[in-house]
């Protein structure tokens, strides 16, 4: 690449400093912003979790009351879904999208300025209504009214912070779709993005379709709240279930969000890693487009215990059923990637190997969720926990670690130290298996979720759960070194690292320059 | 465990033996004692089952390749991307499946929704913190709290059996009855849940729910609230006991002649210790969820019944000075007649609901007259049931 | 995107520069429907419910993004041209707000080059008569350093400010 060679024979010029952070419009500068702005919430309510466990380490109340204990579970909820999964996803979009298609930047760099720059505000926002009289919202991070009616001020502050985060989803989703469709690079057509770039323009548009609807919902709370209407208020006609039904139905595309491009990162890798083709390009991304339509049709299946009609529950049984399918074609898809392959196991593939496994066990349990009988003695029980757990951490959480140890090498110039990334990789999956697999038994076995003591016959397991999860928190503390030691040096990686990748990126230099790509590059 | 932790971690020692000595290694649902239950429990075993086989085939495959397809047993690459017979096969074949598991789901699930022929109904409601259950067709009705000690669940004293999951009055039915249950919420949702039976249902205010179940085995069988209700929700368990019919008739006798006389002791006075003894009992169970067992409250979230303590709810402030009731946040100082009035209507859009429909005169009475003459609240007020019975029948 | 007709030696020699837009006016405004319509679907099908707040919000979104696909949309056929044709330097320009064509004598032209201090080129004009054109916004820092080189040698001096 004459061009680029060129271009680093003079150095970069933008603003040095914090004002390089505030004022940046650069899509590698604002993916680095939300990669670290994810992981401090991540560990945040990481922080929370282990509070949490701790609680529950035995039965009897040690050392929170419960509406402190309330208050923890709600905010892990929400702070892990809005601070850390969604926004570290958006991190690798804009790292990495404009390098997948060979453009120079994101479509509105100042909107991409901006769409971040709202995330702290409303990360503050929820941070300080810990501080408020009766501290943060404790009535679920599902916020179901009447409950999340009755609350203090925190409570306007969490409706505030979501308004806050849905604008900055909204703005980032359109950047993305105006990304991708607008700027990739001649000879690119649909057909022939790479699987990530593909799963985010469906996440986009999933996240467009939802996000109105979850305004909609938080602001009719708020105006019930307040201004005496009655929406959700069965005294004054209002119909509390109408909220879960507004509440879902963004709700369960929102779980796809949150999936989608942790399907995106697991096709970049296993190839790289097996050095072969991804098995079954096309039916990958119809299966991804599948899922997203689906995922519309099958929000009632969180409410099958509210008292709908049995058609009702048929209906929302058979669609989440479809589900299996196309996310059934996705595993065996990446199975047929591996197979015949050449096979290594760096910190990438293991984790990714290690997500399709698990991600796997989420799917065969949210299957089981799907049999409304079951899920009628499953609904709001540790199971649903458990569940939801091997989606979003084994799923989401781990395949973000999966893709910032693959990217790492591009985006910092350095090899990450395998060693330590491997530690991680082993300290990781079992504490998570530690933690998270007695709860299917204790779920089984009757015990509540959200609540803050239990029967003695949950002890056993429980203290079991609390040990794994102390695990499981203190070795992200070791993925944080490994990751800034990285960042500090290391090995020098070359343009490209894995033998295996054959994106766009990895014809860069490592790192990249700051302003890549400034012409469109020549793709076969 | 040496002998110094031991005495600087009671609460721990005192609940790590209580729970040694009940064990329960349980790894599927519990057992199931009505037919839906018995469905459910066999249908999650055929379920598990096939997705069981499922995941053994695919990972087994997958882990084949990684053992045999690997780079440094010197695999060399295949470069196939597709094979559209077999992607064809792979979509199909999990449809077949997920019909087959579709077919028996379909049928349990219209003999659940099938809420017809019953022999007895019982109207539940779920209150934040407590159910209430009222036997529609014999005119009996009461409220079943939980009986678990507040110092078991502080750690201060061994933990029982049944922690958690015991109430002061169960539920009771006839075995071998179909029972049909109409399930509402006076505050905001719960969900009553009996594992056993197999029934979760959601109690929501301002709707109706039904839901069926027959036991025909005797028994004391145990669920617990399972929709988050606020501070309350891990401490609301149900607790039904299913009898022989002549027991149950005998049972609901009972009941019928202590309402009885429920009614009888509203008439008569009291003295001041009597209703404070009682006004404890009723307190502790009643109230203490929320304003705390010595009254302080939880700053911000429940006032204070105390005077002089810390600040309340600046909401919560602001009604109660609508009715010209808060100075300063001493709640309970204020006048008697407000105080009544507050305990049985309630403050509207917070917890404090109006407790007027489910507790007796006496009762009430009685948890006034303790509200106003402990924890160093000392106005020597006293509240007879006949006064309470006169603002009822004036006010309703 | 850049068009070169001619080489650097013929009497004619025309460069052209667009942006690089993959998606065509058409295809904009039917990804605009397709997001619009789901959008106002899921949000009608609410207000019929009784949820009606939801309807500015799927307002507000669909205006926001109105707004960024009429910009790209705007821009899609902004281009800029320079023709050198025997002693005749033409450049156009075009985009939604101006529409501009000068012509300058090619003897008196002069190619103008300014640099940021760390060696980007960052400005590419033509002088004449005391007036300057800028050329080339749309092209990178190399692609305007290439230029300058073949204008510098069809036009004579090369000044540097």
């Amino acid at each position: 690449m004459a061009t680029t060679t060129l271009h680093d024979a003079h150095h970069d010029a933008h603003p040095t400093g914090v004002m390089r952070w505030l004022t940046s419009t650069n899509h590698k500068d604002i993916g680095t912003l939300y990669l670290w702005f994810s992981f401090i919430m991540f560990l945040f309510a990481g922080g929370l979790a282990m509070l949490i466990r701790a609680e529950l380490f035995q039965p009897g109340l040690q050392f929170f009351q419960p509406n402190l204990f309330n208050q923890f579970t709600t905010m892990h909820g929400l702070i892990m879904i809005f601070g850390a999964i969604m926004p570290a996803f958006v991190g690798f979009a804009n790292w990495q999208i404009p390098m997948m298609i060979g453009a120079p930047d994101m479509a509105f760099p100042r909107l991409n300025n901006w769409s971040f720059w709202l995330l702290p505000a409303a990360a503050s926002l929820l941070l300080m209504s810990f501080l408020m009289p009766g501290g943060a919202a404790a009535g679920g991070w599902t916020m179901y009214p009447p409950l999340f009616i009755q609350g203090g001020m925190s409570y306007d502050m969490t409706i505030f912070a979501i308004h806050i985060m849905g604008l900055s989803s909204i703005i980032g989703s359109i950047n993305i779709i105006t990304t991708i469709l607008n700027m990739r690079t001649p000879g690119m057509t649909m057909m022939k993005m790479p699987i990530f770039v593909w799963t985010w323009l469906i996440t986009a548009f999933l996240l467009l379709s939802a996000m109105p609807v979850l305004a909609s919902a938080v602001t009719m709370l708020l105006t019930d709240r307040h201004f005496g209407t009655y929406f959700f208020n069965a005294a004054g006609g209002g119909d509390p279930v109408m909220f879960q039904h507004i509440f879902w139905f963004f709700g369960h595309p929102e779980v796809y969000i949150m999936i989608l491009p942790a399907f995106g990162i697991l096709s970049s890798i296993i190839p790289t890693f097996s050095r072969k083709p991804l098995f079954g390009y096309d039916s990958m991304v119809y299966a991804t487009a599948a899922i997203a339509l689906l995922s519309f049709l099958v929000w009632a299946h969180h409410m099958f215990t509210v008292g709908m009609p049995a058609a009702s529950q048929l209906f929302f049984m058979y669609a989440t059923m479809l589900i299996a399918i196309p996310t059934g074609v996705k595993v065996f898809n990446w199975t047929a990637t591996m197979w015949r392959g050449s096979i290594t196991f760096e910190t990438p593939m293991l984790f990714a190997i290690a997500v399709v496994c698990l991600f796997t066990i989420g799917g065969f349990s949210g299957l089981v969720l799907a049999i409304v009988p079951v899920d009628i003695q499953l609904q709001d029980t540790y199971y649903v926990v458990a569940h939801f757990h091997y989606v979003l951490f084994s799923g989401a959480a781990m395949s973000i670690m999966a893709g910032v140890y693959y990217w790492l090498p591009k985006w910092t110039g350095h090899m990450y130290d395998e060693r330590l990334g491997k530690i991680h990789f082993w300290l990781t999956t079992i504490a998570f298996n530690v933690t998270f697999f007695p709860m299917h038994f204790i779920g089984l076995a009757g015990m509540p979720r959200r609540i803050p003591d239990y029967a003695l016959q949950f002890a056993e397991f429980n203290m079991l759960q609390s040990i794994g999860s102390f695990v499981l928190g203190a070795s992200q503390l070791l993925f944080l070194y490994t990751v800034i030691k990285c960042i500090r040096g290391g090995a020098t990686a070359g343009d490209r690292p894995w033998e295996g990748a054959d994106s766009l990126e990895w014809t860069l230099t490592s790192p990249p320059p700051y302003h890549s790509f400034q012409t469109a590059p020549a793709f076969k | 465990m040496p002998c110094n932790i031991r005495s600087a971690l009671p609460t721990i020692t005192i609940s790590l033996s209580a729970t040694s000595a009940y064990a329960d290694f349980r790894f599927n649902l519990q057992p199931a004692v009505t037919p839906i239950a018995t469905e459910i429990y066999d249908l999650h075993n055929l379920i598990l089952l096939v997705c069981l086989a499922i995941f053994i085939v695919v990972f087994g495959v997958m882990f084949y390749a990684l053992y045999k397809h690997r780079k440094s047993v010197g695999h060399s690459p295949a470069q196939f991307s597709h094979n559209t017979k077999l992607e064809v096969v792979w979509t199909i074949i999990p449809f077949f499946i997920l019909v087959g598991m579709a077919y028996p789901t379909t049928q349990t699930i219209l003999r659940m929704k099938t809420v017809e022929n019953t022999d007895m109904s019982i109207k539940v409601t779920g209150r934040q913190w407590y159910w209430e259950y009222e036997y529609m067709d014999a005119g009996v009705n009461y409220v079943s709290n939980l009986a678990t000690p507040r110092d078991q669940i502080d750690n201060k004293a061994a933990k029982t059996p049944h922690y958690l999951l015991e109430v002061d009055q169960p539920m009771v039915v006839p075995t071998g009855k179909k029972v049909r249950l109409l399930l509402t919420a006076s505050d905001v949702i719960h969900s009553w849940w009996i594992p056993a039976f197999g029934v979760k249902q959601d109690a929501i205010p301002g709707f109706i729910n039904e839901a069926w179940f027959q036991v025909d085995k005797p028994g004391i069988y145990r669920g617990q609230c399972a929709e988050l209700c606020g501070v309350g929700h891990g401490f609301m368990p149900i607790v039904v006991e299913a009898k022989p019919q002549e027991e149950y008739d005998a049972w609901l006798k009972n009941q019928k002649a202590q309402l009885a006389a429920t009614a009888e002791a509203a008439t008569k006075d009291y003295t001041l210790d009597e209703l404070k003894t009682r006004g404890e009992t009723i307190f502790n169970s009643r109230c203490a969820a929320c304003h705390q067992a010595n009254g302080q409250g939880i700053p911000g979230v429940f006032p204070p019944l105390v005077g002089g303590a810390a600040f309340a709810n600046q909401d919560t402030l602001k009604r109660l000075a609508e009715r010209g009731f808060a100075k300063d946040g001493k709640i309970v100082l204020g006048p008697k007649d407000k105080h009544l009035d507050i305990v049985m209507h309630g403050i509207p859009g917070t917890a404090m609901q109006g407790l007027g429909a489910q507790m007796t005169d006496l009762e009430v009475a009685a948890v006034i007259t303790y509200e106003r003459n402990s924890w160093g609240n000392k106005t020597g007020d006293m509240l007879q049931p006949k006064e309470v019975a006169a603002v009822r029948k004036s006010k309703g | 995107m850049v068009d070169v007709s001619g080489s650097t030696s013929s009497v004619h020699y025309s460069i052209t520069a667009r942006p690089n837009c993959s998606l065509s006016p058409a295809g904009t405004l039917c990804a605009f429907c397709i997001i619009a319509f789901v959008t106002l679907a899921v949000a009608l099908a609410f207000t019929l419910l009784g949820a009606w707040p939801i309807l500015p919000f799927a307002g507000l979104e669909l205006l926001i993004l109105w707004f960024c696909f009429r910009h790209i949309w705007r821009h899609a056929h902004d281009y800029e041209r320079l023709t050198i044709d025997d002693h005749k330097v033409i450049v156009e320009k075009h985009d939604p707000t101006c529409d501009s064509h000068v012509e300058l004598n090619g003897y008196w032209a002069a190619v103008v080059l300014e640099f940021m201090p760390d060696g980007d080129c960052r400005r590419l004009a033509l002088r004449s008569h005391g007036k300057e054109i800028e050329f080339g916004r749309l092209l990178n820092s190399e692609e305007k350093l290439d230029l300058g080189r073949v204008l510098q040698s069809r036009l004579g001096s090369y000044p540097t400010t």
